[in-house]
């Protein structure tokens, strides 16, 4: 083994030894860190499984849209509907942490601003913190700007409140919020206030009549009908408009006539070849469902509905929302935590940020050294780089002022994005689609509508730029 | 490069494993888990029938 590859094992090693002796240390001081150990090693895994399964959404829709290739499209599809299954199970059992969203064209709005968002960054809310984790100094960009800009327009108002639908304004005020949190002054006040919360909350079980515990509303309502059954359709498209031809064209050298076995022989291969991110989003999905057991085992344990409870009683008070509560969701998320890093950071340097719906009311600012979801995607950073580093795939990679102001708009608008959706391609799409919430979809499809036109957008100025290079070396 | 993934894989299971034997024993011991059909589900109290009667009478005022 060369000292390159020794150096690399050993920061692997290191990264998960400085892991483990937080965890150590926090639980001997005070029992209570265990909750915030969950998070961390539940991100750990979930950086791992990222690496591992090349993991992002950005990637998947570009290689489609620009090359056609179908592979990471169709991995992360099968991810979803894996992870549907495990929650399935999860959700019939009564331990399940997830609240469905309301449900409206708002879903289709964000989720286009996202897609286009990503495709501009190169990354995906999680697969920039996976890249961020290999080293690769755009994605890390990317993260700032999407934490920036999250923090920055949760607590937007002054003239942004004229833009304010007057009926999206009187039932904010009417909803009777405490008076710090001011329902009427802020843009995205009202629109949550106002607008989202009035809209239908619903899963595929509700909508049948189910509840969501029962057999039947998890596994046939929620996962078949949810996700099982489009995501077949879905892939049925891909597989009739990028892979079908290719298939047939090279079956057609093995054998003369063609039927209709053919083509599903061409599905399941297309499938199959898709196996690092299924795998990859198997292992998501346990550890997805698994984290909602633990963590509301631990909820139990210490008798107590969210963090914000936990970490009053361990002393730490700044930044907790007036409701008590700090971002806790019991699952894999993203984008939350990095607004609240930023709103914290903002909220010390003077700024004041808890008068809205989003930091003062439900999420809160607290110090991201305790604040359970900030472990999470720091430890998923770590589990990154150990994948990395132990598979020789890490390496610092510097990004040009080209790809800077690319990462910059991207993430700015993905930070949009997720805030009008409530959650980016994991919380809004990933995970609400696995569970069954009608609202994962809407936001999916806003998705790749956003990642085409992303797409088409980026190949024009691509050749508008080459363009204009091959003019100047013509003169 | 296997070698050491796996004693990755090994440690994070062993803190995996103390999380899970930590929060699952709650769940038992409460009913959210391996509860029978006829048994009710929640936090077991020392309340006995006349405290009961009372909380139902305080609920109805």
């Amino acid at each position: 083994m060369d000292n390159d590859l020794i150096k690399k094992r050993n920061w692997a090693f290191g990264i998960v030894a400085f892991f483990g002796l937080i965890s150590i240390a926090t639980y001997t001081y005070n029992e209570y860190y265990i909750y915030l150990s969950v998070y961390l090693w539940f991100g750990f895994i979930y950086g791992m499984c990222l690496q591992y399964g090349r993991f992002c959404f950005s990637s998947a829709f570009r290689d489609l849209f620009a090359v056609g290739v179908p592979r990471m499209a169709v991995g992360v599809m099968l991810a979803t509907v894996l992870f549907a299954l495990v929650s399935a199970f999860v959700t019939a059992t009564g331990l399940s942490t997830f609240h469905a969203a309301p449900t409206s064209l708002h879903a289709v709005v964000a989720g286009f601003i996202f897609g286009v968002g990503m495709v501009f960054a190169g990354g995906c809310a999680s697969g920039s913190l996976y890249k961020t984790g290999e080293g690769n100094g755009v994605a890390l960009l990317v993260i700032l700007s999407i934490s920036v800009t999250q923090a920055l327009f949760a607590d937007v108002a002054g003239w942004t409140n004229k833009l304010v639908p007057q009926s999206w304004h009187e039932s904010a005020v009417s909803k009777g919020l405490p008076p710090t949190i001011n329902a009427g002054d802020g843009w995205v006040d009202q629109y949550l206030a106002g607008y989202v919360w009035d809209q239908p909350v619903m899963t595929y079980a509700t909508m049948m009549g189910q509840t969501d515990e029962s057999i039947t509303g998890a596994f046939f309502s929620n996962a078949f009908l949810g996700v099982i059954v489009p995501a077949a359709i879905l892939l049925l498209f891909v597989y009739l408009i990028w892979s079908r031809r290719s298939f047939l064209r090279k079956r057609k050298k093995v054998k003369e006539n063609l039927n209709f076995k053919d083509d599903l022989l061409g599905y399941w291969t297309m499938i199959v070849a898709s196996k690092r991110t299924a795998i990859a989003g198997l292992i998501l999905g346990i550890f997805c469902g698994l984290q909602m057991f633990v963590t509301q085992g631990l909820r139990v344990k210490f008798g107590i509905q969210n963090a914000g409870t936990l970490l009053e009683r361990m002393g730490h008070d700044y930044g907790i929302s007036v409701n008590g509560t700090v971002f806790d969701p019991g699952y894999w998320y993203v984008t939350t935590q990095e607004a609240q890093w930023v709103g914290w950071v903002f909220a010390k340097a003077g700024a004041d940020n808890m008068d809205n719906i989003y930091f003062g009311l439900v999420n809160g600012i607290p110090n991201p050294a305790i604040n359970p979801a900030d472990w999470m995607s720091l430890a998923l950073i770590g589990g990154a780089a150990v994948m990395a580093l132990l598979h020789n795939e890490f390496k610092f990679k510097k990004p040009t002022l080209e790809l800077a102001t690319w990462a910059i708009i991207g993430g700015a608008l993905m930070g949009i994005g997720s805030r009008l959706g409530l959650g980016c391609n994991v919380g809004a799409f990933f995970v609400r689609v696995a569970q069954g919430d009608v609202s994962g979809w809407l936001f999916g499809i806003g998705m790749i509508a956003g990642a085409y036109i992303g797409v088409k957008f980026f190949n024009w100025w691509t050749e508008r730029q080459m363009a204009k290079e091959f003019e100047a070396c013509d003169i | 490069m296997k070698d050491e993934l796996w004693g990755v894989i090994l440690v994070v299971a062993i803190f995996m494993g103390f999380m899970m034997g930590y929060s699952l024993p709650p769940m038992f011991e409460v009913g959210m888990i391996g509860a029978k059909p006829d048994q009710s589900i929640g936090i077991k109290t020392d309340v006995n029938e006349d405290m009961q009667q009372y909380y139902k009478e305080l609920q109805e005022d």
